[in-house]
Parts: C-alpha cells; sequence; structure tokens
C-alpha cells in the first residue's frame, strides 16, 4: 500500500475552487456566509401586499418561486426598457473598459470579479441580450446572452444585494452609467417574484403600518424623546421643549427615527433640539411622518413613493408653512430627486424663507423641504449663533462625504462649513476618496444588517483606510457625517479597523459648541463625557 | 534571534524573497481574485494587495530587525485583520506564514549550504511556526471583535428603548 503522502503548506492553503480560463457566465454562484442578509419574512410582505410571501432560506435550494416566475421578470425587464429610457441605454452602451472596475467599494475590498460594476451589470445585461436583442437571440452565449434560470437568479440575488447603490463607479465611467440604477431595476425584479431581504422588508412593513423602521408608536417616540431632553438638561442646565403633532407650527421636522433612539445618532438628534431651542424655532416632530428614510427605495419605486407619501401629507395636515429634514444620506436621494414628481407639487406649502436670517432657500422652491446643514450654515453665515469651538478641542475631527448626500445632490460645502465653524481641529482625506469621490460606508441601501458583516467590513475597507491615512498623519480620532446610517455604520467599521476613531453627526459638534441663552457652564460633552481641561475649572471654581 | 550571517544573506535577498512571498500569499485566493490582486499594489485602487504587500514586508523586517512578534505586535495585526474577512478557513487564513520557509529555501539553497547555515535555518523556521501561533491569536481576536460588533450594533441601534424597558423593570421591582 503506498504511503499517504503529507500535503505540502502550499498545497494546503490553496483554494480549491479556481475557475481558471472559464467565462464569468460558467461560474456558478456560491452563497458564502457573511455576505449574505437573511430572507424577508412572509408577514412583511403580506403587510405591503408584495408577491409570494412565504418562508424561505436564501441558502437553501429550493426559494418557492411563483409557477410563473420567469413570465413575470420577462415581463418585468420589458416594462422598465420602455418606462426607463436610461435603463435601456445602460443595457446597450457598455463598452467595457473597466475605467468602473477598481472604483467599486466591494470589488476592491473582496476581489470578487462579479462585484465589478460591469459585471454586475451584465448579470442583468446577458439575460437582456437573450430575450430582447436579434445578436442576443441568434448567437447566444457568443453574444455574451444567456438563458434566465433559477441560478440567475440567485446570482442576482448574492450580487444586487452586494452593491449598495453609492454610484461612485458612475463618477468614472465615460458615459456615466449609473450602476445604481441598475442595481435598483435589479432588486425590483427580484420584489416581483417575492425576493426580499428581511432587513429591508422589515422596516417597509413597519414604516407602512406605524411610520417608522422600528414599528414604534407615538408614545414610544415621545416618551424616548424625554431621555434626550433629560441628558440635554443634565449638560446645560435647560429643559427644552419639543413638540409632537401640532398643528400651525411653521415649520415640520422630519429625520431617520434611528437617531432619536441609537447612539451615536442620539446625540445628533440632541443637537437638533438644542439648536432649535436656542433659535426660539416654530416647529414640531410628528410621530406620524417619523421616519425620514425610506426601504422602500431599496424595494421599488412604487414602494419609496408608498412610504415617501406621509411627509406631504402630514405637512398639510399640521397646516405647517415647510419643512426642514434632518442629517440623513438616502433619505435626501430620495427627497432632492424623487419626492417632487412622485407626491409633489406641494403647492399648499410655501417656499422655505429661514425665519431667523430672511434667507429663501430658493434651491428648495419646489420641494418646500430645505436641509438642516444649508440651514445652520445660514445661520452660522449670518452671525446668528454664539459658537465655542474650543469645547471640541480634545477631538481632530476629518468628515466622510455619504454618498447619497454627495453624489446624489452635490452636496460638499455646508457641512465643512458647520464643522469647521465649530471645531478648531479638521482634517480632510485626500481629494480621491472625498467629495464626489467619496467611498461608501459599505452598508447602505438596506445592507446595514449584522448577518453579512464581512461583507459589510469588506466593502468598508477602502473608506477605513481612507480614516486610517489621516488618523495616522494627522492624529484625527473623530469622523464626522451627516447620515443616520453612517452613524451606525461607521462605528461599527472604525471598531474593527481604525478602533481608536470615534463617529459622529455634525450637528453633535455644532450643539457641542452652541453657547445657548442661560445655561450652566459646560463641564460634558453630549455624550456626558466630561470635557478636558473644562471639568477641572469647574471643581476649581467649585472649591472657591 | 535571526544568526547574524542569515541575518545578512537574507536581507541581500530580501526584495526578491519579499516578491515571492508576495506571489504565494496571493495563491492562497480564488485564482480570479488573485490574478486581479497580483495587477495592482496602488493602496488607493487596491488596499487589500496593497495592505497585504505592507504586511508582508513588515514581518519580513520584523523577521530581520526585531523585537520578537507578540500578540501585541501591529505589523501582524494589520495583516490578519484583513485575512480574518476574507473567505479563509481559520488554518488558511494564518497559513501564508508558513509559505516564507519554501521561499526562503528556495531562494537561500546555496548559502545555506556553502554558509552551513542549517541549524540556524531550523531555528529561523521555528520562529515562523512560533510566529503562526500568534498570528492565530490575533485571528481569534478579529474573529472575535466581529461578534462584539454584531452584538453592540444591536444594543446601540435600540439603547433607548432598552433604558426604557430598564425603567419600567425598576419600577415594578419597587
Amino acid at each position: 500500500m503506498a504511503k499517504p503522502q503529507t500535503p505540502k503548506p502550499e498545497e494546503l492553503v490553496k483554494v480549491d475552487y479556481g475557475t481558471p480560463g472559464k467565462s464569468w457566465i460558467d461560474i456558478p454562484v456560491e452563497f458564502k456566509d457573511g455576505h449574505w442578509c437573511f430572507g424577508s419574512r412572509p408577514e412583511f410582505l403580506e403587510a405591503v401586499g408584495m408577491p409570494n410571501a412565504r418562508d424561505w432560506k436564501p441558502d437553501e435550494a429550493d426559494w418557492k418561486l411563483p409557477d410563473d416566475w420567469k413570465d413575470t421578470i420577462l415581463q418585468g425587464i420589458k416594462e422598465r426598457l420602455e418606462k426607463y429610457r436610461s435603463f435601456h441605454i445602460f443595457m446597450d452602451i457598455c463598452v467595457r473598459c473597466g475605467a468602473c472596475a477598481d472604483k467599486c467599494h466591494f470589488y476592491i475590498g473582496s476581489g470578487d470579479p462579479k462585484n465589478m460594476p460591469v459585471l454586475r451589470a451584465e448579470l442583468i445585461r446577458s439575460i437582456y441580450r437573450k430575450y430582447f436583442t436579434p445578436g442576443g437571440k441568434v448567437f447566444g452565449k457568443f453574444a455574451g446572452a444567456r438563458e434566465l434560470t433559477e441560478e440567475v437568479i440567485k446570482e442576482w440575488w448574492y450580487y444586487f444585494y452586494q452593491c449598495t447603490e453609492c454610484r461612485r463607479c458612475s463618477v468614472f465611467c465615460p458615459y456615466g452609467i449609473d450602476q445604481a440604477e441598475i442595481t435598483m431595476i435589479g432588486r425590483e425584479l427580484l420584489n416581483l417574484i417575492g425576493t426580499q431581504t428581511g432587513w429591508i422588508a422589515g422596516p417597509v412593513a413597519n414604516c407602512y403600518n406605524k411610520g417608522n423602521h422600528l414599528g414604534l408608536e407615538p408614545h414610544t417616540l415621545s416618551s424616548n424623546m424625554e431621555y434626550l431632553v433629560d441628558d440635554i438638561e443634565e449638560i446645560t442646565g435647560i429643559r427644552v421643549e419639543p413638540s409632537w403633532n401640532r398643528k400651525g407650527a411653521e415649520i415640520l421636522f422630519v429625520t431617520p427615527s434611528g437617531d432619536l433612539f441609537g447612539d451615536p445618532g442620539t446625540y445628533t438628534a440632541m443637537g437638533y433640539l438644542m439648536l432649535f431651542h436656542e433659535l426660539g424655532l416654530d416647529y414640531t416632530w410628528s410621530t406620524y411622518a417619523s421616519e425620514g428614510g425610506n426601504f422602500g427605495f431599496f424595494t421599488s419605486m412604487d414602494m419609496a413613493k408608498r412610504l415617501n407619501y406621509k411627509i406631504y401629507a402630514e405637512a398639510k395636515r399640521l397646516g405647517v408653512k415647510w419643512i426642514i429634514g434632518g442629517e440623513c444620506g438616502h433619505m435626501w436621494r430620495v427627497l432632492h430627486q424623487y419626492m417632487d414628481t412622485w407626491n409633489g407639487p406641494a403647492d399648499f406649502l410655501e417656499e422655505p424663507v429661514s425665519p431667523i436670517t430672511g434667507t429663501k432657500f430658493e434651491n428648495a422652491k419646489s420641494t418646500k423641504m430645505v436641509h438642516i446643514a444649508e440651514f445652520t450654515a445660514d445661520l452660522i453665515k449670518h452671525g446668528k449663533i454664539k459658537l465655542d469651538p474650543s469645547r471640541n478641542d480634545h477631538l481632530n475631527v476629518t468628515f466622510h462625504d455619504s454618498c447619497n448626500t454627495a453624489r446624489g445632490m452635490g452636496m460638499f460645502e455646508e457641512p465643512r462649513y458647520i464643522i469647521n465653524n465649530v471645531v478648531n481641529n479638521f482634517h480632510e482625506m485626500s481629494e480621491e476618496e472625498s467629495r464626489e469621490k467619496t467611498f461608501c460606508c459599505g452598508s447602505g441601501s438596506g445592507l446595514n444588517a449584522g448577518e453579512n458583516m464581512e461583507i459589510r467590513m469588506r466593502g468598508g475597507m477602502p473608506r477605513a483606510n481612507a480614516v486610517k491615512k489621516v488618523r495616522d498623519k494627522h492624529g484625527v480620532n473623530m469622523l464626522a457625517n451627516i447620515c443616520a446610517i453612517d452613524r451606525a455604520t461607521l462605528s461599527a467599521l472604525m471598531d474593527y479597523w481604525t478602533p481608536d476613531v470615534g463617529v459622529c453627526g455634525a450637528h453633535e459638534l455644532l450643539a457641542n459648541a452652541l453657547v445657548m441663552t442661560g445655561e450652566k457652564k459646560r463641564t460634558q460633552d453630549l455624550r456626558l463625557e466630561d470635557l478636558p481641561g473644562m471639568e477641572e475649572e469647574a471643581n476649581e471654581e467649585g472649591d472657591e | 534571534m535571526l544568526d547574524p550571517k542569515l541575518k545578512d544573506i537574507l536581507s541581500l535577498k530580501k526584495t526578491v524573497v519579499l516578491n515571492q512571498w508576495f506571489d504565494a500569499v496571493l495563491d492562497t485566493f480564488p485564482e480570479a481574485t488573485a490574478e486581479l490582486l497580483r495587477k495592482k499594489r496602488n493602496p488607493l485602487n487596491d488596499p487589500v494587495a496593497a495592505e497585504i504587500f505592507g504586511g508582508l514586508t513588515n514581518v519580513l523586517n520584523g523577521f530581520l530587525e526585531g523585537p520578537d512578534f507578540n500578540a501585541d505586535s501591529l505589523v501582524l495585526d494589520d495583516i490578519m485583520r484583513v485575512r480574518a474577512v476574507q473567505d479563509f478557513t481559520p488554518s488558511r487564513a494564518v497559513s501564508f506564514i508558513f509559505l516564507l520557509k519554501k521561499v526562503v529555501r528556495k531562494e537561500l539553497a546555496k548559502d545555506i549550504s556553502s554558509h552551513k547555515l542549517e541549524r540556524a535555518m531550523l531555528k529561523f523556521e521555528s520562529q515562523i511556526d512560533d510566529t503562526v501561533s500568534i498570528c492565530f491569536d490575533i485571528y481569534v481576536k478579529c474573529r472575535e471583535k466581529i461578534f462584539e460588533i454584531k452584538a453592540n450594533e444591536m444594543k446601540n441601534w435600540t439603547y433607548r428603548l432598552l433604558q426604557d424597558a430598564n425603567k419600567v423593570k425598576k419600577s415594578a421591582g419597587k
């Protein structure tokens, strides 16, 4: 009997599923743990009337698709080719130049070729060619076409939920092909046959039934805000008195509900409360329009429209004049690019004018909704609030441009203007990694679940790398941003890659620096942590 | 510490050894991925390859210059942090260090025999084995971190709700 050969180290470490020389079409999708989110539960889909509500598990062979799934998908593609000219063009014009390939954070963090934007788009293009182009019908695989099978659906699902719709690739595409729109269409098609993730479907159902992602009822919202109010009183000696559902208020304030419950977002919400109190702003919160975020946007355009409707409806019911929106990413992409045409015109509202400075927000003339960063930057520009940036001297801050506000609505300067006025130590990340070229947090567009943590850490690695550089060079210890999902997910990302860097919203920094009328001497920041230097001084004063 | 003669020779051939080690490590990735990683080491466009190359450079420098590695060695931490979130089993994640043995044996074959460095080489290889153990500790630490982050994230997202629940519990107990 031959003596068994002991494998050599290099043999042991070689991964055996390498597939040399094969076309991507011939490489089957393999579901790896940590890469995908759990499937939707039936009650989530039933709540909003989505099709094929059933128990299913993405890593099991049988996805329990409806009998006519293939016709549904093909009909879905046909309808969208006719409806969206952009989608039709994106299906035809790519020349595979590869400019997008190494711009995707999931690709550069994972090295998986199917995470290259060009290849992710090919997942649908190959089906488009087969069923909608003469060349694909005749030449099949030679023309880059393939049959629509259940395996294709699984591959779509695996990779369209590994795209955060951040649009970084589109900045570098010579044709301006927007992979985010292709992913959106891909997800819409998947939703036609009931293949949604639980992490997205849950918040959608909750939002539809109760107004916010967590499904919290009015009394829970208002009682939880009391904790923030208590903390503000402890820090400043001032009790702010926010109102809920107040008819006749001048302004309706809408923000992601996550900031009311999750740290570190809560500190940003405290920032809003403090700023509005100091201004004496005539505004109200709403328990109905209690969610700025919109996970319908990660489901389908129709679902996004349905969930967005409540904002204008509530503004009308309360009789406010205009709306301010808090710090959020995808919420603002929806508000900025879609709300007006979906649920407008908001002709019952007035063109927003700051009651403090008199500034007319002409950019919001149509939507009647102003970004909080624009509102606050205008206050600072007109010297309407008193600021003491030295209270943030223990912080060395950099700014993460959130994909949706940066690439989705071109907001670069306002948050920087605020931060530069409220901190003394600010350092930009490199030009290649910020502003319109900013790297995604790796967890946007409904991918901020727990079960896909490995892919989140990989996808966020380029962002973390950029932070690491400014940390090593300038001693940065705080990553500011204007997005609720960023505040939650960058905290996890920093914890893994650069554990000594914290995460905060711009309005947390602002409220730390905000000198409020009648406040007691500040010895703590909004996190109830001692302000270095200040607390000793207070003790000395107390001793005297 | 490395034998002084072995150290001198290894220092002279550092670039060749490093490049071959890097290639061997890339071979541990799926082939399609390895091909792509091989093309670039630009920290901006390919941080994985850059991080691995930088990590290997630092580890080799560590063997040459000291101090001895321990669980707090940042150079090992950097590279293990990347490996811990890639598609590797624990044994494969740490095995890249073993590959250095083969590369050094191959590149320094003549020097080892002509300078009678066999004993020094065995000692160096034992040092590599010890480093693998340390890498495994760091790997486990990174994996624990992932699970800790998952747990913390759930707590943070609903922190104020939990605060409310605790309040109710306290009142009920009174």
